[in-house]
């Protein structure tokens, strides 16, 4: 399936500026892994040492979040938008 | 940081509406020379528990936020929130909760006004420190 997945501000640093970039991927898990292939330098920005999804960053499908949803194991559709949104939170 | 006075009003007069509840949203403006903060956008504060002591922006309302800002020429530069009746010094769960990058400004209220602001950022490098960093009105 080919999906885009959009880029906060924080990290298109890491991505050659980039806001949005397109992958191939059947799952979330997938296109994360791929965008993380192409940019190397996001994976600790995203994920964990043990490959969880950092607390402070929200994966979404389309409108959807993912942990509400497969988790990366969330199938997608070609033409879906998976958003990634720092969590802007504090006390 | 510098900011412009219409804004940094702005995000005061949030604060000071919604004290005794914190109060959040995003600063946006340009990074040239420095960070320029020429505008802030309210954002609600979704928080499911006690409001007085956390704050939370819905995630699609940051993406809206943010998209909006690149609309205009400008990006999000970072996150103002209000600490009712606490100094403007960031919270363990603050600091817990900073994203790489972005200024954080915090706004200490309390019924009588705005008692003090300062503004944060995690120290370059990946650190979790948050350090100090001035704020220029303009």
């Amino acid at each position: 399936m080919q999906v885009k997945i959009y880029l906060p501000t924080p990290l298109r640093q890491y991505a050659n500026g980039k806001d949005m970039v397109q992958v191939n991927a059947d799952t979330v898990g997938e296109a994360l892994k791929s965008l993380t292939d192409m940019f190397s330098s996001l994976r600790k920005q995203i994920f964990t040492e043990s490959g969880a999804v950092r607390s402070f960053v929200n994966i979404f499908v389309n409108e959807d979040d993912i942990r509400h949803l497969q988790g990366q194991e969330t199938k997608l559709k070609n033409g879906d938008t998976i958003y990634i949104i720092p969590s802007i939170a504090g006390g | 940081m510098k900011i412009l006075r219409e804004a940094l009003g702005k995000i005061f007069q949030h604060c000071l509406e919604g004290y005794p509840y914190e109060c959040c949203g995003l600063m946006i403006g340009i990074e040239e020379n420095g960070r320029t903060v020429l505008d802030a956008v309210k954002a609600s504060n979704v928080y499911a528990g006690d409001r007085r002591v956390r704050y939370l922006i819905d995630p699609m309302e940051y993406y809206r936020v943010e998209r909006g800002a690149e609309g205009r020429g400008l990006r999000v530069l970072g996150v103002y929130h209000s600490h009712p009746n606490v100094p403007a010094r960031p919270s363990a769960y603050d600091i817990e909760q900073f994203f790489p990058w972005y200024t954080y400004l915090i706004v200490s209220v309390s019924d009588a006004g705005v008692v003090e602001y300062r503004v944060w950022r995690l120290e370059e490098g990946g650190s979790s420190r948050p350090v100090e960093d001035s704020l220029e009105i303009s």
